[in-house]
């Protein structure tokens, strides 16, 4: 597994596509704190 | 990732937004939140495990990511990791809850 990345530094920046249809940019939330979450899979338990 | 939608308000009300991330397909979150009666956080589609290879929390054997969450602030900063986010452990979500908190 790669490394986590560091705490203190900027978080990795990404584009995505959202289930609500528009793409989700991190770094034009600045300004808003953010949780990012990592899962599996859709429905997978919890 | 059903189990942030119980703390989501919390959430909001600290200023904070969530951002879910698994490997599946949009037409698949799609119809995952359709099966929750609609998520209200945006679900993202990581199809090829490039973010969660940049996050270092690729299962490589199941070619998925491992449940983790990271707490970012107003900078862009990264402030908090838990790589072995575990739902059943009511205190890993406190956690990020405090994170947040503490956070400007």
């Amino acid at each position: 597994m790669a490394a986590l990345p560091e705490i203190g530094a900027p978080a990795p920046d990404f584009t995505l596509p959202s289930h609500l249809d528009s793409d989700v940019q991190l770094s034009s939330m600045r300004g808003t704190k953010v949780v990012v979450l990592f899962y599996p899979f859709d429905f997978s338990p919890g | 990732m059903t189990s942030f939608r119980d703390v989501y308000d919390v959430v909001r009300e600290m200023g904070a937004e969530l951002l879910a991330i698994s490997g599946d397909h949009v037409w698949a979150h799609k119809a995952f939140s359709r099966s929750l009666d609609g998520v209200p956080y945006p679900l993202l589609a990581d199809w090829g495990m490039a973010v969660t290879k940049l996050y270092g929390v690729h299962n490589a054997e199941r070619n998925c990511p491992i449940r983790s969450a990271f707490v970012v602030d107003r900078e862009g900063i990264l402030r908090f990791v838990n790589a072995e986010f575990n739902t059943r452990d009511p205190g890993h979500y406190a956690q990020v809850l405090e994170e947040l908190q503490k956070l400007p």
